[in-house]
Parts: C-alpha cells; sequence; structure tokens
C-alpha cells in the first residue's frame, strides 16, 4: 500500500464520517425545535447498548387527513410529508399528509410501513445503559430542518413541559 | 509423505548428503520455531488491537450522555485515523513492526466502523439501520483492494452478510407474513451466487487472487448452509391455507423484484465468467453448471406457487451436487480446504437428515443409540478418507 491509497482511504472515511455527521448537526444547528407527542417501548440494540423504541402520535398514517391527491397511497414505502401545527408551548401535531413537498410550512418527511405507520427515522432514542426500562417519557425534543429532516435532542415528561 | 520422509529418501536415493540433509532439517526447525514466534506475535497484536478497540467504544459509549455531541465524533475521528495511521507506518513506511502494524490497521478500521455506529448513537439514528452497515462496507472496501489482505476481505465478506441481512429486515415489510420470511435465504443464494463470480474474476488479476478465494469461500460456506435449510421439506415445501393479504402480496412482490434482479446480475456475471475464461477447464464448467442450476431453481421457487414438495428435492440435489463439485474441484487442485468443506457439507447433512428421517420412527433410545454408532462409525470413515486424500495431496 502506497501513501497515495492512505490518503484515499483517510479520505473515504472523512467524507463518510463527516457527512453522516455533517448532516444530522446541519439539522441541529438550523431547525426549528419542537415536542413530539410520543409512546415508548424498550428494546437492546447488539451494536450501541440501551435505546428505546419510539412511536408518535404523528406516526399513524390514518389518524392523519390527506391533502392534494390521494391517488398512489397504496404506493411502497413512498416518502410522505406530514406538515405540522406548533403550539405556543412548542408542542406540535399533525395537521396534514401529502405526497407532495409542502412550501414555507413546517413539516416532516417520513415513510409508509406497512398499512398504517410511518417511521421518520427518530424512532430510537439511546440511553445510559440499564436506564431504559425505568425512564418516562412522554415528550421528545426535536429538531426539525427544512428538507423536513429531524434529529431527537432530548425527552421530556408532561411535569417538565408544564402541561 | 512429509518433508521429513522426503528428505530421508532423497538421502537414501543418493540425491542429497547426509550432510546437507541435516542442514535442511535443522533450517526446516528453526523455520517452523520462527513461524510458531510470529503467529503467537500475531496473536497477541490481533487481541490487543480488538480489545483496545473495544475499550475505547465502552469508554464513549459508557460516557456519551457527559460530553458533547462534537467533541465525541472528533475524538473517534482522530483516535480511528492516528491508529490506521500508526499501523500504515509500521507496515509499509518502515517495515519494522509489520505484525503489530498488520493489528493496528485492523484496530483502525475496526474503529472506523465503531465511529460511524456511534455517531449514530450520538443522533439517534434508528437502531439497526443497514446504512450504517453499507457506510461500514463503503470504509473497508478501499483497505481491502489496497492492503490486498485476507483479512479484510473477509472482514468485508462478512459485512455484505450483515448488510444484506438488515437490509432485507428493514425494508421487507414482514410483520407476520411467514410466507415471505420462508422464501428470505432465496435471497441470500442469489446474492452469493453474483460474490462467488465477483470473487472469480478476481482470479484474472494476480494480485487480488487471495482476496478472491476469501470472497468464494464464504460464499461456499453460506450457500450450502442456506441450502441446507431449504433442504427440509417444513421449509421449501408445500404451504397449505395461504393467506394471500395486500400485505403478503406487497411483501412477497417486494422480494421478489429484487431477488430475480440480484439473480440476473448473477446469470449476467456467471456467464461473463464462463465465456471469458480462457481455460474453460471441467471444474468451471462444473462450477458454472450448479451455480446456474441454483439461479433457476430460487428464480422458480419464488414465482411458482407452492403446491408440490418438487422444491424440496430439488434443493436436496443442488446441496448434493454442491458437495460432489467442491470435493471434486478440491481434489482437482488438491486444495485441502475445499475438500475439507465438502467434508463438512456430508458430515452435516447426514446428521441433519438421520434426525429428519428417523426422529418420529424410531424409540429414543434406540434412535440416539444408532445414532451414536452411525456418528463414530462415520467420522472414522471421513476421516480416514481426509487423510487419505491429504497424503496424496503432500506426495510430490
Amino acid at each position: 500500500m502506497t501513501r497515495k491509497h492512505f490518503i484515499i482511504i483517510i479520505g473515504v472515511w472523512l467524507s463518510v464520517i463527516v457527512g453522516l455527521a455533517g448532516y444530522k448537526q446541519y439539522t441541529v444547528w438550523t431547525g426549528t425545535t419542537v415536542y413530539l407527542r410520543t409512546i415508548p417501548v424498550d428494546p437492546r440494540d447488539i451494536f450501541r447498548g440501551d435505546y428505546v423504541t419510539l412511536s408518535y402520535e404523528i406516526s399513524n398514517f390514518n389518524s392523519i387527513p390527506f391533502t392534494g391527491d390521494p391517488a398512489g397511497s397504496n404506493t411502497v414505502r413512498s416518502d410522505i410529508y406530514v406538515v405540522l401545527d406548533v403550539q405556543p408551548n412548542g408542542i406540535a401535531t399533525a395537521r396534514y399528509k401529502t405526497y407532495i413537498r409542502p412550501v414555507n410550512e413546517l413539516y416532516m418527511r417520513g415513510r409508509i410501513y406497512g398499512y398504517d405507520r410511518i417511521e421518520y427515522g427518530i424512532e430510537s432514542y439511546f440511553v445510559p445503559e440499564g436506564t431504559g426500562r425505568n425512564r418516562n417519557i412522554d415528550y421528545i425534543e426535536v429538531v426539525i430542518d427544512k428538507q423536513g429532516a429531524a434529529v431527537i435532542r432530548g425527552v421530556k415528561t408532561s411535569d417538565e413541559l408544564l402541561l | 509423505m512429509n518433508i521429513a520422509g522426503l528428505i530421508q529418501s532423497w538421502v537414501s536415493r543418493g540425491v542429497i548428503t547426509e550432510a546437507q540433509a541435516q542442514t535442511m532439517r535443522s533450517d526446516i526447525a528453526e523455520l517452523k520455531k520462527e513461524r510458531s514466534s510470529v503467529n503467537i506475535i500475531v496473536a497477541l497484536s490481533t487481541i490487543g488491537a480488538i480489545a483496545l478497540g473495544l475499550g475505547v467504544i465502552m469508554l464513549v459509549a459508557s460516557n456519551w450522555q457527559y460530553i458533547s455531541a462534537l467533541p465525541k465524533v472528533l475524538f473517534l475521528t482522530v483516535g480511528t485515523i492516528s491508529v490506521y495511521g500508526a499501523g500504515h507506518y509500521f507496515l509499509y513506511e518502515a517495515k519494522s513492526y509489520v505484525h503489530v502494524g498488520r493489528a493496528l490497521l485492523l484496530l483502525g478500521v475496526l474503529l472506523y466502523c465503531a465511529t460511524i455506529f456511534l455517531i449514530a448513537q450520538i443522533y439517534h439514528i434508528n437502531a439497526h439501520s443497514h446504512w450504517l452497515i453499507l457506510w461500514c462496507i463503503v470504509g473497508i472496501v478501499p483497505v481491502v483492494y489496497s492492503t490486498k489482505d485476507k483479512l479484510f476481505g473477509l472482514l468485508l465478506s462478512i459485512a455484505f452478510y450483515l448488510w444484506l441481512g438488515f437490509v432485507s429486515l428493514r425494508s421487507f415489510e414482514f410483520g407476520d407474513v411467514e410466507e415471505v420470511a420462508v422464501a428470505m435465504p432465496v435471497l441470500l443464494l442469489v446474492s452469493s451466487v453474483v460474490l462467488f463470480f465477483a470473487g472469480g474474476f478476481h482470479f484474472r488479476m494476480p494480485a487480488l487472487r487471495a482476496i478472491g478465494r476469501i470472497y468464494r469461500l464464504t460464499t461456499l460456506l453460506i450457500t450450502g448452509l442456506v441450502l441446507l435449510v431449504l433442504t427440509f421439506e417444513g421449509v421449501s415445501g408445500t404451504v397449505e391455507n395461504i393467506y394471500l393479504s395486500d400485505e403478503t402480496i406487497r411483501a412477497f412482490t417486494q422480494l421478489s423484484v429484487t431477488t430475480v434482479a440480484v439473480a440476473a446480475i448473477g446469470f449476467i456475471l456467471g456467464c461473463l465468467y464462463f465465456l471469458k475464461n480462457p481455460t474453460q477447464s471441467t471444474s468451471i464448467r462444473y462450477e458454472a453448471y450448479v451455480t446456474l442450476t441454483l439461479l433457476a431453481a430460487s428464480v422458480l421457487y419464488l414465482l411458482m406457487p407452492r403446491t408440490t414438495d418438487i422444491f424440496t428435492y430439488v434443493f436436496n440435489a443442488i446441496y448434493i451436487a454442491l458437495t460432489l463439485v467442491v470435493l471434486m474441484v478440491g481434489y482437482k487442485r488438491e486444495d485441502m480446504v475445499l475438500v475439507n468443506r465438502a467434508i463438512f457439507f456430508t458430515s452435516i447433512y447426514l446428521i441433519v437428515r438421520y434426525f429428519d428421517l428417523f426422529w418420529e420412527l424410531f424409540d429414543r433410545s434406540l434412535f440416539f443409540i444408532f445414532g451414536g454408532i452411525v456418528l463414530v462409525a462415520g467420522g472414522i470413515v471421513l476421516e480416514s478418507q481426509r487423510r487419505k486424500i491429504k497424503k496424496q495431496f503432500l506426495q510430490p
């Protein structure tokens, strides 16, 4: 292996690492913070210790009204956009869902799984070893960027959110 | 005949003198001692590298809530590059500590993969995401082809199968669709064929032969084990009362389309490999027959209605054919690894079929007594055959 090969390898590694972390950090830096109502369950990840699997009120496909052309609603794993209403206390609820990317709205980009599930890429919350089962989680603090990508920032209980 | 016997025969035939034979014996003994101490160094430095890597991962993972995201990413990135850089220096620049350098390269690659998973943890990216393994593969590929080291080839093969498993589980909407889950091994089979022929193309470039061989040996093992699963009537036999819900059809369509597409790639690669191979030897012809039959059977198995047990027989026949071809190729090329693999396939098949056929038929005590006798006798026969073949290979 020459020095040139070494530089190529390090270049590829840095691109992947910086790309992966940078993409998420961009959302954290530029996004809008909201709170999403959640229902946690608690499995374990073989690679990364304890995590809590999360499901949201806005994860239920059928509970959100459609806007626009519903044709192709049976499309497998199509992207879907869920437009949010944010209350003064920061809690976000779904206003409608659409297959067309919304303009000038706060929305989350999700994917349809099965009949009635939408996943947003924020369905795992990693917790310190051994604390997952006893954790009380009512709301997830999420940052959403302009492209609808979301990153989890933290968790909140109803009391913490002063409801 | 072993080396000592060979040297003795040269002495008795007057090819070399006793003094020369003595020098050869002492040189060989010295070489063996050297090889043994190198093996210890390799083992120690590899274990050390893995332990160090695990330590760093656990340190970051256990303290991740106390350090903010960017310093953690920076720490992991700098650590990974430093370790890999040190490995590169020892192995290729200074050439002073070659074995330690190789172990550090391995550690660097493991740390790179760990960094990806820890970034996913830091930003709460969904667990079991196949994208993370794909990013690991993207980083391992250039290491494999620049070092041309079998170890990284093996790592890449394992990552490939891991990725395939995760991508299947995440992308196909199984739910409780057993019918689709049963068809999953087929995707593994056709993907193995693709990797097998990809490995074959590596043999055209002398520098990449070792890597190609690792790909082929890994795919051979996975193919054998997956085929073994498909030889059971309960897996590949008739399915009664299939409830074709929309979800079943959707999941099955996804699986079938992906599998057929991968099979088509395997078919094209197989044809190219066969046609472009200048030798067109018997073993290459048999390899092509078995793999193309495997592709055809896999696709038909997916697309035809499961109203017959015919595929159970077909997969049994392919398994036996695969074992025979591996044995034949191993024998022709005097390759003990292939012979051992064929013996492994035979042994495991006999055990599985014994349990499959006689479990319900015999009284339990008779089942185990008879089974024990068959296993011991079979073991003796197979081991003596293996030794005989090995002895033949070592003969000049």
